[in-house]
């Protein structure tokens, strides 16, 4: 890397310096993470900060609780992606545009960033990308891009916040980044169970330890794992068993990523969420089938795992589950 | 100065193909930047880099070496964004297989995203084998304490299974699921627990048997996805085509040297051409210079000698031009149109009364002249022109008048042919000579009046007579009778005779008038008393014919008139009768007064008149004067009557004359210096004669300039006497000495020194004196002594005899 630098910069000039530069953080700042206290855990904590433009994440804070997004004016993210509380509505289906009900769950937008793509199946590779697709969803905000450009061209303060953010002005693009710019700040670090991953070995109980060990050996960790607990592969619901066969009322969500890659090995497959905040982010999975944690702490030993857990185990997984809770701007 | 510029022509043409050239090149490779291709190597090197990574990320989690899978994560981002970086920087980018680098990069992002889709499913079925290979142990120890054979049949098919997961076979899998099978069978004798913890287990190696090979071919498949391949696809390309550039870019920078030297080259060559040129210039200047300096010089003297030329030309002119104008002639040209030429002498203006330059020939020669003949001259002159023969010519020219009459003046012209187209005209005013002609011819024919007046003397003073008789009585009667038939034709006879008779005499006046009357006669037929009394006057006649006589009075005398008629006697007879004469005077004879008289005016016959005398000198003196350019009026004599003997006096009478021509030729001035000293221009000599008992007094006496007596002291001493000698003798002295004169140089008239010498002579001889009374610039006067002597025959005959 350095003899690679070296040869850059003997060629090159100020721009291969800069180049260089890039690659070599953007390569080093992505093979490893920012922080690790414990290389072997396959829980990561999360950043303290995920570095956002202030001024573009300020426009998108203002965006997200937007409700001229939507076509009739009365939805905006905030609507199903409560800030104020857990990041989703705690409804099992949220109701967008007029009021029609989502196909899935809400999941929740803190930490959404930091999962690999987005959406249960991962169809927007990027939150940009989620902006993209929701504005447009007839369901959720049903509006029209141009209108929603418009809009903001229209506003006293978009305009020339977006302007002054962007250099070239409201656009799509811009407002999408914004509105991610934003999302990227709805992180929730030092939750105590990252804390414990710092090293601060009194931040969870022996409980919470137990559980940590029994999510590891059950194999839970397997899929909720990496800086997010989960979020960064895909996995099929139901793999020791059928799922969907047992719960019945097969819809069209239930397919999951093969709505996305047409693959038949892909049907019910779904990205697997991300654990933290979890405990308060009911309910849970995409059909929200499960309206606790206990409720879905089953469901995955069963269909998942393929194993079989005592009670207790259980309870101390679901112990330390709720470590994972993070603080957002300081509260939880 | 062609040669020069074509020869700059392919030099500039050179130039300029070899700029472009040159320009080109480095425009071509000006936009050549090698730090593009590095910053791609880099960027590709990168995705290779990562892409390796992944690979091994992968295999790291199969391995379990990764606790999680953001390592697979991860990749694709900076994968993608990548990609993005060199796509965007490729298109940027003027590459020649374009198509080529796109179509790789296609490739290049499907077999990424293929290989996205292959890890993700990796990812999935990794976790479920990595959990059901984890379990599997535990599972087969916990069935293991439960129940004993089911442990060891459990334990058989770990075994199996184990040996299954190192290299999966379908034989493998159906044996393991036959023990599957057999194990199940064999749990259904046990408790549920057991049971259930068979079906647990069962359902776990089944989802062995089910991962791993999944997991292999996946791992098998990723690994042959051709990421690599397809990114050093794109290195070797950029590779290629940088190495193909710079191999260009070489090759170009040796043209472009070549090029340029050859451009130094042509440059040079042009400012050493330049270089020439401007020697050459320079060279050729100076000798132009030179030449022009020469030129200056000849062309100066050139122009020196053409003035000196000119200048004697004008001097030739202005002579000849004076020559001209000082002839006294007129001197013109005239050309075809008959105008006169530019050129004439001066008399021209005078003669013709104006500036005759352009004027028209005809138009001021003849003024004067009737218009028929004018216009008859025009012709002629006009028709001069149009003939080319001489001989033609020389006839028309005889044809021109030779004589006009402008102003009062008699002009006599001449002709002469220059050349074709011009004819000369000599004008000379000939009015003076005319006159003088016409003057001599009076005097010719005066003189010839007298000689045949004399000579036939009785024949001429019947005439006279005849014709006096005529005019007095003959005329008046015929006139008073000229009606009467025949009266005419009687007075035309008598007029035309007397008209014939004194012409031959030569007469002057009367015969024209006689014509005259003639004409006036043949005229008219009839007449009356009146008229004709009118017309021919006798007193006309008379007052004619009386000039006409007074002129042979003039010369002959008066007497010679006076007398009717005219005897004469020679000079032996007279000297007789003279002698008898005074013989008888002195006998003592009683003589009768007439007689005595008679006696006296005989023996007084050929007596000298000194008055006679000198009227005749000084009518030579005024003749002479005239010759002399000096002006003297008559010489006055006045005085005594004398009678003298022409034997005895004749000769200091005669010598007289010297006196005369002296008191002309040095008394009298020119009449510039007489004006000049304020005397009359007309001089004037008076001669007295007086005569009484002492003798004889002769007075001659001038108002000229008086006796030079210095320039008579300056000879004298010249020729030797002092000076002191010379002034101390008296002016009547030196004034009739021998050989002095007080002129220099003797001329016709006088200055010899001799003149008055002789009259000294024949006074002395005559015992007489002189005196001299002279005053400068106020005359002079001579008295001549002449003393009464028995020589001095007054009206003594009988002296003449003694001296004789």
């Amino acid at each position: 890397m350095i003899l690679m630098v070296g040869l850059i910069l003997k060629r090159s000039g100020n721009r291969g310096f800069v180049l260089a530069t890039f690659i070599v953080v953007a390569v080093q700042g992505v093979a490893q993470p920012s922080l690790a206290a414990r290389l072997d855990e396959p829980i990561v904590p999360l950043p303290a900060t995920l570095h956002v433009n202030v001024a573009r994440a300020d426009i998108g804070r203002r965006m997200f609780h937007d409700v001229r997004l939507s076509a009739d004016g009365k939805v905006s993210c905030a609507s199903c992606h409560d800030t104020a509380t857990s990041g989703a509505d705690g409804r099992p289906h949220s109701f967008g545009f007029r009021g029609q009900a989502t196909a899935v769950n809400a999941p929740t937008v803190f930490n959404a960033a930091l999962n690999f793509v987005q959406f249960w199946n991962g169809r927007a590779a990027s939150l940009e990308a989620q902006v993209d697709g929701v504005v447009q969803n007839p369901v959720e905000m049903g509006s029209k891009w141009n209108d929603v450009v418009a809009m903001a061209t229209r506003d006293a303060f978009y305009r020339p916040a977006l302007a002054a953010a962007y250099p070239d002005g409201v656009t799509k693009a811009n407002i999408q980044n914004a509105i991610a710019s934003y999302e990227r700040t709805l992180i929730t670090p030092n939750s105590r169970f990252d804390r414990y991953l710092l090293g601060d070995a009194s931040a969870i109980t022996a409980e919470e330890k137990k559980g940590y060990a029994k999510f590891k050996q059950y194999g839970c960790v397997a899929c909720h794992q990496g800086v997010n607990v989960g979020g960064n592969m895909f996995q099929k619901f139901g793999v020791m068993d059928d799922y969907f066969a047992r719960r019945g009322n097969p819809a069209k969500a239930d397919l999951g990523r093969f709505l996305v890659t047409g693959d038949e090995d892909d049907k019910h497959v779904f990205k697997v969420p991300s654990l933290r905040n979890v405990a308060l982010t009911a309910p849970y999975f995409h059909d929200a089938s499960a309206p606790t944690l206990e409720a879905a702490v089953d469901v995955m030993f069963r269909y998942q795992l393929g194993r079989v857990a005592s009670s207790q185990d259980k309870s101390e997984i679901i112990a330390f589950l709720r470590t994972l809770t993070g603080k957002v701007a300081g509260k939880p | 100065m062609m040669t020069l510029r074509t020869g700059w022509l392919p030099i500039g043409a050179l130039a300029m193909v070899l700029i472009s050239i040159l320009a080109f090149l480095y425009s071509r490779d000006r936009g050549h930047d090698t730090s593009a291709y590095f910053e791609n190597a880099v960027i590709v090197r990168q995705l290779k880099q990562l892409d390796a990574r992944w690979e091994l990320d992968v295999m790291k989690s199969k391995m379990g070496i990764n606790p999680n899978y953001d390592a697979l994560v991860d990749p694709l981002r900076d994968l993608t964004q990548l990609q993005g970086l060199l796509r965007g920087r490729l298109t940027g980018e003027r590459h020649q297989g374009a198509a080529t680098l796109e179509t790789v990069q296609g490739a290049l992002k499907n077999a990424v995203s293929r290989k996205t889709r292959l890890i993700e499913r990796f990812k999935s079925h990794n976790s479920i084998l990595r959990n059901s290979l984890f379990f599997l142990p535990t599972a087969a120890s916990d069935l293991r304490q439960e129940s004993g054979p089911v442990g060891r049949a459990t334990d058989a098919v770990l075994l199996d299974l184990l040996v299954y997961g190192q290299s999966p076979s379908s034989e493998g899998a159906t044996e393991i699921e036959t023990r599957l099978g057999a194990l199940a069978a064999a749990g259904k004798s046990q408790s549920s627990k057991i049971q259930d913890d068979l079906d647990v287990f069962s359902s776990h190696v089944r989802a062995v048997l089910r991962e791993q090979p999944l997991v292999n071919g996946l791992l098998r498949t990723i690994a042959q996805v051709p990421t690599t391949a397809h990114i050093d696809e794109i290195d070797r390309l950029l590779g290629d085509e940088e190495s193909r550039i710079e191999a260009r870019v070489q090759q170009d920078r040796q043209y472009l040297l070549i090029f340029a030297a050859a451009l130094v080259g042509l440059f040079l060559y042009a400012a050493i051409k330049l270089l020439r040129s401007h020697a050459v210039i320079n060279r050729v200047n100076r000798q132009l210079q030179e030449v022009n300096a020469g030129l200056e010089r000849r062309v100066q003297e050139r122009t020196q000698d053409l003035e000196t030329a000119n200048t004697s030309l004008t001097a030739i002119q202005a002579a000849v031009r004076n020559l001209l104008d000082n002839a006294e002639q007129g001197f013109l040209t005239i050309d075809r149109d008959l105008g006169i030429g530019a050129q004439s002498s001066a008399a021209c203006e005078t003669i013709l009364g104006e500036a005759p330059a352009g004027r028209k020939i005809v138009e001021l020669l003849c003024r004067e002249m009737p218009s028929d003949q004018a216009s008859a001259m025009q012709a002629t002159l006009a028709s001069l022109f149009l003939d080319s023969s001489d001989f033609m010519r020389e006839l028309k020219l005889g044809l021109l008048p030779a004589a006009f009459g402008l102003g009062g003046k008699s002009i006599r012209a001449g002709y002469k042919m220059l050349g074709d187209s011009q004819l000369m005209l000599i004008l000379t005013d000939v009015t003076e000579t005319t006159r003088l002609a016409a003057q001599v011819e009076r005097d010719r024919l005066r003189l010839e009046m007298v000689v045949l007046a004399f000579t036939e003397s009785e024949a001429f003073t019947a005439l006279v007579e005849e014709y006096r008789a005529f005019i007095g009585t003959e005329l008046p009667a015929l006139l008073r009778q000229i009606a009467e038939p025949g009266r005419v034709n009687e007075l035309y006879r008598r007029l035309h005779t007397f008209k014939g008779l004194l012409a031959q005499f030569s007469f002057h006046r009367s015969p024209q008038r006689l014509h005259g009357f003639e004409t006036a006669l043949s005229d008219r037929t009839s007449w009356t008393a009146q008229a004709a009394r009118q017309v021919f006057a006798p007193e006309q006649l008379q007052a004619e014919f009386q000039q006409d006589l007074d002129t042979i009075a003039d010369i002959l005398g008066a007497d010679f008139l006076a007398s009717d008629r005219r005897l004469s006697l020679s000079q032996d007879q007279l000297k007789t009768m003279k002698q008898v004469a005074s013989q008888a005077l002195a006998s003592g004879r009683e003589l009768s007064p007439s007689v005595r008289q008679l006696l006296r005016d005989l023996a007084a016959l050929g007596g000298l008149d000194v008055k006679s005398a000198l009227a005749l000198h000084g009518r030579g003196a005024t003749a002479l004067a005239a010759r002399l350019d000096k002006e003297v009026g008559p010489v006055a004599v006045e005085g005594d009557a004398t009678s003298l003997d022409p034997q005895i006096y004749g000769p200091f009478l005669n010598s007289l004359v010297h006196v005369f021509r002296n008191a002309v030729d040095h008394g009298i001035e020119t009449p510039e210096r007489r004006l000049s000293a304020g005397k009359r221009v007309e001089g004037n000599i008076r001669c007295t004669v007086r005569q009484d008992d002492s003798g004889l007094k002769i007075g001659i006496e001038d108002d000229g300039c008086g006796v030079d007596r210095e320039a008579l002291e300056a000879q004298l001493t010249a020729s030797g006497m002092p000076s002191s000698q010379a002034a101390e003798i008296p002016l009547d002295n030196m004034m009739f000495r021998e050989g002095l004169s007080s002129r220099d140089g003797a001329d016709e008239i006088s200055g010899r020194g001799v003149g008055l010498a002789a009259v000294k002579a024949e006074l002395d001889r005559l015992g007489g004196s002189v005196s001299v009374e002279t005053g400068q610039g106020a005359g002079t006067r001579l008295c001549f002594h002449v003393p009464a002597s028995p020589k001095l025959i007054g009206h003594n005959p009988a002296c003449l005899e003694m001296i004789q």
